[in-house]
C-alpha cells in the first residue's frame, strides 16, 4: 500500500465512510464531515483522483475506485479497533474516544496495530457478549474508583482460592498451581493436572480418602495428601 | 542388519488398550520373561509384516517419559537408550488429549520413528467423538492407523504401515511443538553450551537435553553433575536462564512447560476430535457403574465379596483339581516305585524316584491350578478395570497400616495359599510396598496351616477348638499390621508412596487376553520358581534318608540328628523333643507335613494321631506349638517365590530370619507366660 499523507487517509476513509451511512458522498458532505472547507476538499480530491484511488463523477458524486476502497477500508478497520479499544476496553467517553482514535491512527506503527487489533478481538471474543470479562469489570471499576481488584488478597471476585482437597464433591475448579517435590509435582502435572485445567470432584472413597476427579475426560484418583499440592480456583 | 532383528517398541499409557494390539499383532507367538534384574514382566512378540519378520516389544504402560515405578523406568529407559527404530504407540481414541502427551514426549526427544495407533475407535464413536486421524496425522507429522484391537479392525493397515515405516529408514521427523519465543531462545542457548560438552551431548540429541534440564528434571540434573568438568558451565548457563524466564512468565519453568505440551495437545484435540453432541452431559456407563461400586457405603462390601469370590474359585475349584494332580502324582509314584522294585532296582533309588523326585515335581504342580485360577480372577479384575477401584476403596486402610490400597488383595489371598498372594503383589506399581507387601504375606495364615491347628486344636481344646483357630487366624494378621509398620519405619522410610492413579473406564474383558495373560503369568511359576523348590524337595529327601541303612525319618537320619540337635532350642517354647522339631523341619516343605510327619514319628496313623498328640502335649505347648507353626517359616515353595518376586536373596534371607526370630519368640513367650499365669 503506498503511504499517503495523513489528510489524504482522512478524505478516503470519510468518503467510505459517508457512502456506507448515505449510499453517496458529494465534495460538501465531505467538507462538512471532516469540518473543512469546500475548495480544501476540492483539491484533496483531485489530488486522490491523480492517484487513481477516487471517481469524480461530473455531478458531484465522489467514489472509491477498487485501489482507493481497499486503503479506506483498513483505515477504518484502523480506526474502529482504536476507537474501540479506547471506548469499550479503556472506557474513555464516546467523543473523546472518537477523536483520540483519529489522531493516533496516523501515528501508530503497523505491529502495535496488529497486536491491538489481537487484542480487542480477543477480549471481545468471550461468550457472553452482553458483559465484560470479570477482569475487565475489576478494571473499569479500578480506573473509576481506584479500588484494587480483588484477587490481590487471594481471594477474587467469586472465585475463591483453595487446595483440591478442600472440595467436595460435585464441586468443579480450574487448576491454578501444582506445589511439592519436583518427582511428585512433575507426576501430578503430566497427568494432565496443569494450570487452566478444569476438573470436577467426582467422589470420596468409602474411607474418605482418596478423592476421585474428573479431568479432560478421565478419572484421576489422588489421596488427600497429594491433592493439598494442587491449587485451584472456584467459582 | 537383518530383518528379523528389527525391533518394533510398543508403548502406551496403561489401559490404552496396547497388549490388545501386541497380542493382535504378533498372534500366539509371544515369549514372556522379565526385564533383567527386575521382576516387570517383559513381554515379546514377532510379527510378519508383509515379507519381514520384526520383533515387537511390548514396554509396560506409562504416561509420560519420567520414571515414577520400576515398569515406568523400563520402559522409558527402553525407549531412551535402546532406540529402536520405530515405536508404536497405542492411543485411547476417547481419550487422546492425555494419551498424547507421551507421544509429544517421543517426539521431542526425536530419536525413533513414531506410528500412532488410535485404538477403541468404536468406543470414542459411542461417546459422540469424530476423530479426524487423517488430519491429526498431517499436524503431527506421522502416521495414524484408527484401530479397534479387541476386534481385529484396523491390524492389517497397521502391519502395512509398520512395513512402510520401516523401509523408510529416515531420521524422525521434526516435533511440530514450539515453545514460546524467549523459552526457544534460551533452548537454544543452552544447546549451545551443551553442544560444547562432549560426553554430555553425546547422551541425546541437544535439544532434549536442554528442554529437560530447563524443567529441572532431577536425573539428567544428576548426570550433568557426574565427573563433567563442562557441567559447571551448562549449569551456570542453565540458573541464568531459568532466573530470566521465571521472572518473565507466572509458573515455574516446569510447569509452564508442561502447560505449553498440554496446550498444544488440547488445541490439536479441538481441532480434530469433534464431539458430535455432548455426552458429558450424560453420565457414561462406566461412571453409573462406579457410582455403585465405590459407593459409601457398598464400596467396601462389594470388594469384599469380590475377595470372597475370588478366594473361592481359587482354592475350591482349584482344591479339587489339586487333589486331583496330587492323587496322579501319588498314584505315579507308586507305580514308578513298585517298577523299579520288580525290576530288583535298589530300595532308595524306588524311594529317591518316587518320594524324591516325582513327589517333589508333583508338590510344586500341585500348586498350578490355584495358581491359575487366581491369576484367571486377577486378569478379569484388571481387564475390567476394577482393580484401580479396589485399591481406591481400601487404600485409606491400608495406608493407615503402612501398606498401599493394592497390597489388600495378595494379603486376602495369603489366608488361601501365600504363593499366589506374594505373586499378587506385582500389581503393585511401587518397589517399596511391594517387598513389604511381600515381607509380612506368610504371616497371612494360609490353608495348609489349617491340618495342624484342626489336628492340635481338636486333641487339647476339644470345647474352644473355633475360637483358638480364630485366634491364630486374628494372630497372624496383627503380626503382620504390626511388622508392616515396623519393617517400614525400618526399612523404607521416607514419604509414602504416592497415590496418582487412574481409575480407567469399565471393559469388558476378552477370553483370549485374559487367558493369555493368566497362563503367561502361571507358567513363570512353574518354569523358574519350581526348580528351586524341586531342588529343595530332593535336598530334604536326602537328608531324610542318609546315612543309608536307618529307617526312613528316624531319629538316626541326618535330619534326625538335627532334630535331636534342634530339640534345645526349642525347649523354653515347651516342646523340645526331637519328633517335634523334625515335624517343624518337615514343616517347611508344605506346613500340612507337620502333620503327617508327626504320624510317621510317632508310627500311627493319623486319625489316632490326636490321642498320641494329647499324651504329649499340654494345651499350652500346643498352643506354642501351634504359635511357632503359624510364625516359624514361610514354607518352600514361598521362599522360592519370595526369591523370585523380590529378586533378592537379601530379602529372602530376612523373611526366614524375621520369621523364624519371631516364631521362636512368641511360642516361647506363649509357654513362659502362660507358666506364669498358672496355665501349665
Amino acid at each position: 500500500m503506498e503511504t499517503l499523507s495523513h489528510s489524504a487517509e482522512d478524505y478516503l476513509e470519510a468518503i467510505l465512510v459517508l457512502s456506507l451511512e448515505k449510499g453517496k458522498a458529494r465534495v460538501k458532505e465531505v467538507a462538512d464531515h471532516l469540518g473543512v472547507k469546500k475548495p480544501s476538499v476540492v483539491a484533496a480530491v483531485k489530488a486522490l483522483v491523480d492517484k487513481g484511488l477516487v471517481h469524480h463523477e461530473y455531478y458531484g458524486y465522489l467514489e472509491l475506485t477498487p485501489k482507493g476502497m481497499a486503503i479506506a477500508q483498513a483505515v477504518y478497520h484502523r480506526h474502529q479497533t482504536l476507537f474501540r479499544f479506547l471506548y469499550r476496553i479503556l472506557g474513555v467517553e464516546v467523543q473523546t474516544a472518537e477523536r483520540d482514535a483519529c489522531n493516533i491512527e496516523h501515528y501508530i506503527s503497523p505491529n502495535t496495530l496488529e497486536r491491538l487489533v489481537k487484542f480487542v478481538e480477543f477480549v471481545e471474543s468471550f461468550p457472553n457478549k452482553e458483559r465484560d470479562p470479570k477482569w475487565l469489570s475489576h478494571f473499569k471499576k479500578y480506573a473509576e474508583t481506584g479500588e484494587p481488584p480483588p484477587c490481590v488478597g487471594g481471594e477474587r471476585g467469586g472465585e475463591k482460592v483453595k487446595t483440591l482437597d478442600q472440595l467436595k464433591v460435585g464441586e468443579k475448579a480450574v487448576v491454578r498451581a501444582v506445589k511439592g517435590d519436583p518427582s511428585l509435582k512433575k507426576r501430578i502435572l503430566v497427568m494432565g493436572l496443569v494450570p487452566g485445567t478444569e476438573l470436577e470432584v467426582e467422589k470420596v472413597a468409602p474411607l474418605g480418602d482418596p478423592v476421585d476427579f474428573k479431568l479432560k475426560g478421565f478419572h484421576l484418583s489422588l489421596r488427600k495428601e497429594e491433592a493439598k499440592l494442587v491449587e485451584v480456583e472456584v467459582e | 542388519m537383518r530383518d528379523s532383528e528389527v525391533v518394533i517398541a510398543l508403548a502406551g499409557n496403561p489401559n490404552s488398550g496396547k497388549t490388545t494390539v501386541f497380542n493382535a499383532l504378533t498372534g500366539a507367538r509371544q515369549k514372556v520373561g522379565n526385564w533383567p534384574g527386575v521382576t516387570v514382566e517383559r513381554k515379546e512378540g514377532k510379527a510378519k509384516l508383509g515379507d519381514t519378520e520384526v520383533t515387537v516389544v511390548d514396554l509396560p504402560g506409562i504416561y509420560s517419559l519420567t520414571a515414577n515405578s520400576i515398569d515406568e523406568r523400563i520402559a522409558r529407559d527402553f525407549l531412551l537408550k535402546e532406540r529402536p527404530l520405530l515405536v508404536a504407540v497405542v492411543l485411547d481414541a476417547s481419550n487422546l488429549e492425555r494419551n498424547l502427551y507421551l507421544p509429544l514426549q517421543l517426539m521431542e526427544l526425536g530419536v525413533s520413528r513414531l506410528v500412532l495407533v488410535c485404538n477403541m475407535m468404536d468406543q470414542a464413536r459411542t461417546k459422540g467423538l469424530e476423530i479426524d486421524t487423517g488430519g491429526l496425522s498431517q499436524a503431527l507429522g506421522v502416521p495414524i492407523v484408527p484401530t479397534v484391537a479387541n476386534k481385529g479392525i484396523g491390524i492389517e493397515r497397521l502391519k502395512s504401515v509398520l512395513a512402510m515405516e520401516i523401509a523408510r529408514r529416515e531420521p524422525p521427523p521434526p516435533c511440530p511443538l514450539k515453545y514460546s519465543e524467549s523459552v526457544e531462545e534460551a533452548i537454544n542457548e543452552l544447546e549451545e553450551a551443551i553442544k560444547r560438552d562432549k560426553a554430555f551431548s553425546q547422551m541425546y540429541p541437544t535439544r532434549w537435553l536442554a528442554i529437560k534440564l530447563l524443567e529441572g528434571d532431577q536425573e539428567y540434573l544428576g548426570r550433568l553433575g557426574e565427573g563433567n568438568p563442562s557441567g559447571g558451565e551448562i549449569l551456570a548457563r542453565l540458573t541464568t536462564l531459568r532466573d530470566k524466564l521465571e521472572s518473565e512468565i507466572r509458573y515455574d519453568l516446569e510447569t509452564a512447560l508442561v502447560e505449553r505440551r498440554y496446550g498444544y495437545l488440547k488445541g490439536l484435540v479441538s481441532r480434530f476430535a469433534k464431539r458430535k453432541w455432548d455426552w458429558a452431559e450424560r453420565l457414561s456407563v462406566s461412571d453409573k457403574i462406579d457410582r455403585v461400586i465405590t459407593n459409601r457405603f457398598l464400596g467396601i462390601p462389594i470388594f469384599l465379596v469380590l475377595m470372597w469370590i475370588t478366594f473361592k474359585l481359587t482354592f475350591n475349584v482349584g482344591g479339587p483339581i489339586a487333589d486331583l494332580i496330587d492323587g496322579v502324582f501319588g498314584y505315579l509314584g507308586e507305580h514308578v516305585a513298585a517298577l523299579i522294585a520288580s525290576a530288583h532296582g535298589p530300595a532308595w533309588l524306588a524311594s529317591l524316584v518316587s518320594d524324591g523326585i516325582i513327589g517333589g515335581v508333583g508338590s510344586v504342580l500341585v500348586f498350578f491350578p490355584n495358581i491359575f485360577i487366581l491369576f484367571l480372577a486377577i486378569a478379569v479384575l484388571e481387564d475390567s478395570g476394577y482393580m484401580a477401584r479396589g485399591a481406591f476403596v481400601m487404600d485409606r486402610f491400608m495406608h493407615a497400616i503402612g501398606l498401599h490400597g493394592k497390597s489388600f488383595i495378595p494379603m486376602v489371598l495369603g489366608f488361601g495359599c501365600n504363593i499366589p498372594g506374594i505373586m499378587a503383589t506385582r500389581t503393585m506399581e511401587n518397589e517399596k510396598d511391594r517387598i513389604l507387601t511381600i515381607l509380612v504375606n506368610p504371616l497371612m495364615s494360609c490353608s495348609a496351616r489349617l491340618p495342624v491347628y484342626i489336628l492340635f486344636a481338636g486333641a487339647l481344646f476339644a470345647h474352644h477348638q473355633g475360637t483358638i483357630i480364630f485366634s491364630l487366624y486374628m494372630l497372624g494378621v496383627v503380626l503382620a499390621i504390626i511388622l508392616a509398620r515396623v519393617f517400614k519405619s525400618l526399612f523404607f522410610k521416607g514419604e509414602p508412596a504416592p497415590l496418582v492413579m487412574e481409575l480407567p473406564p469399565y471393559r469388558l474383558p476378552t477370553w483370549k487376553g485374559v487367558f493369555l495373560l493368566a497362563w503367561q503369568r502361571s507358567a513363570i511359576f512353574i518354569k523358574k520358581a519350581g526348580t528351586i523348590i524341586f531342588a529343595a524337595v530332593v535336598l530334604v529327601w536326602f537328608l531324610a534318608h542318609l546315612p543309608t541303612g536307618v529307617p526312613y525319618a528316624s531319629q538316626q537320619t541326618f535330619i534326625g540328628r538335627l532334630g535331636t540337635i534342634l530339640a534345645p532350642i526349642m525347649k523354653p517354647a515347651g516342646f523340645g523333643f526331637w519328633q517335634a522339631a523334625v515335624a517343624l523341619f518337615f514343616g517347611v516343605l508344605a506346613k500340612e507335613v507337620v502333620v503327617g510327619t508327626l504320624g510317621t514319628l510317632y508310627h500311627t496313623q493319623e486319625e489316632k494321631l490326636g490321642a498320641v498328640i494329647a499324651q504329649h502335649f499340654t494345651p499350652l505347648t500346643a498352643y506354642a506349638f501351634m504359635v511357632m507353626t503359624l510364625i516359624y517359616i514361610p514354607c518352600i515353595a514361598s521362599i522360592g517365590i519370595i526369591k523370585r518376586e523380590t529378586n533378592s536373596w537379601k530379602w529372602t534371607g530376612f523373611a526366614v530370619g524375621y520369621s523364624l526370630v519371631l516364631g521362636w519368640v512368641l511360642s516361647v513367650l506363649v509357654y513362659q507366660g502362660g507358666r506364669l499365669l498358672g496355665l501349665g
